[in-house]
């Protein structure tokens, strides 16, 4: 009987430290009230210093800012004026799950890192990190790059391969300064 | 829930009020319901089916209900965080992991509890396992959390934040 | 993971009140991480209908037991449809 082989082979080592390209995460006109708004209101904050500009200006942030990671939401909605990404995914899968085929039309389309070249299809979440070193304030322009932070291949004791990948995202404003930066790590199995 | 007076009011949270093993103040969330959970998939524009679809979601992908989103938990922690810092301390850094799924009826408290203090470079670093249980005892999103809070009479927590020399 | 549909009665539950007191909270229809009670009806001549997902028919034998079901029929699902959308379970 044939030892499985552990997955991290050289083709997939040489992706640790691989940068996509970075990116313009926001809509063209910035940070603005209304999407900050609804999305408060759907994380069901209540806090001043998103909405109350006379408050907020008292704050050491000197006006409303955001969330702590509301800028790495921002890059997934849909454009303005772009073929509609839903009617699109479901004529070409009726039995979409929608989001395979719907993510493209947003702002952050651009900015992928490339596939891992792995047989390991099954992917889980094994884990997310955040640091938060600045909130966004409106009119900020946000952008974000993602890299292979580390990639870490085994095979269990019971023969079955595994890859742990962890991507990092690193969201940066308009005059370059950390925002905010995100792990995510997954399990392919 | 938290009021919008009581964060416009919030008294700051010093380094020397924590205690190693001091459970901090939780936040309670729900009962969550499915229109819950269609607003941040909506907020967010996730499409995903599984969150707000339940026929997809429990026979297409064998789930026991459309589920509370990973996101939506990825922000829920910061802003925990946030809110004990308040008003100039600092919600550094949180690790997490998605455990128990979270579905409509479910209530969760989130909660913390002092693991380590240490003073670093004039600031007070506290460290806190973190957690989302839901109110049948099973965990959610077990974690870890550093928060940098001042101490009294010491420098202020700077913003932007810069980690402290030695962190 | 399979599906089946329980056909049998379960005492006290032809009461909406008694129904919904061993069914509504999560812990009485999710059993553990992987076993589900996705639906029960009542019918008006006092049978009911469950049906469950789970990783072997044993954990929803373990469950109607629990529940003293008198049942009639266990019997996995093949397909369903449901408001207009087809699903085969395998």
């Amino acid at each position: 009987m044939s030892e499985t082989k552990n997955p991290l082979t050289d083709e997939v080592k040489a992706l640790i430290g691989v940068s996509a390209e970075k990116v313009e995460a926001s809509p063209p006109w910035g940070i603005e009230r209304e999407g900050l708004r609804i999305f408060t209101n759907a994380i069901m904050d209540p806090d001043p210093r998103y909405w109350d500009e006379e408050f907020a200006k008292t704050t050491r942030f000197g006006g409303i800012v955001t969330p702590p990671i509301y800028c790495s939401y921002i890059g997934r909605k849909t454009l303005a004026g772009v073929e509609d990404p839903i009617t699109r995914a479901f004529l070409e899968n009726p039995n979409s799950d929608g989001i395979g085929g719907v993510r493209e039309g947003g702002a952050d389309r651009k900015g992928a890192l490339p596939s891992i070249p792995t047989p390991l299809k099954r992917i889980l979440n094994a884990g997310n990190e955040i640091e938060v070193y600045q909130y966004p304030k409106l009119g900020d322009h946000i952008y974000s790059q993602t890299k292979y932070h580390d990639i870490k291949g085994r095979v269990t004791k019971d023969g079955v391969a595994m890859l742990v990948v962890t991507t990092q995202t690193t969201y940066t404003n308009q005059n370059d300064e950390v925002l905010c930066i995100l792990r995510q790590s997954g399990i392919r199995r | 829930m938290t009021t919008a007076d009581e964060l416009r009011n919030k008294k700051q949270l010093y380094f020397d009020d924590v205690q190693v093993g001091q459970e901090m103040p939780p936040l309670m969330i729900g009962p969550m319901t499915p229109t819950h959970l269609f607003r941040w998939s909506a907020a967010i524009e996730n499409w995903h089916r599984i969150h707000y679809d339940q026929n997809f979601a429990v026979y297409h992908d064998g789930l026991p209900n459309i589920l509370a989103q990973g996101s939506w938990k990825q922000s829920i922690l910061p802003r925990y965080l946030k809110d004990m810092c308040l008003p100039d301390g600092w919600p550094w850094k949180v690790q997490f992991q998605h455990r128990a799924m979270i579905v409509p009826g479910d209530t969760i408290t989130v909660w913390s509890k002092v693991t380590d203090k240490r003073e670093v470079d004039g600031l007070g670093l506290v460290e806190m396992d973190i957690g989302m249980r839901l109110q049948y005892d099973a965990e959610s999103c077990p974690g870890t959390a550093t928060i940098v809070l001042p101490i009294r009479g010491g420098r202020p927590v700077p913003y932007p934040f810069v980690a402290p020399k030695g962190a | 993971m399979g599906r089946w549909i329980a056909i049998g009665k379960a005492p006290g539950w032809d009461d909406l009140a008694k129904f919904t007191d061993g069914l509504k909270a999560t812990s009485k229809w999710r059993i553990d991480p992987r076993t589900t009670i996705t639906e029960v009806i009542a019918l008006a001549d006092g049978r009911m209908l469950a049906e469950c997902h789970a990783n072997s028919q044993a954990d929803f034998d373990a469950w109607l037991q629990r529940n003293e079901w008198q049942v009639e029929s266990v019997t996995p699902i093949k397909h369903i449809a449901r408001t207009g959308e087809i699903w085969k379970v395998t």
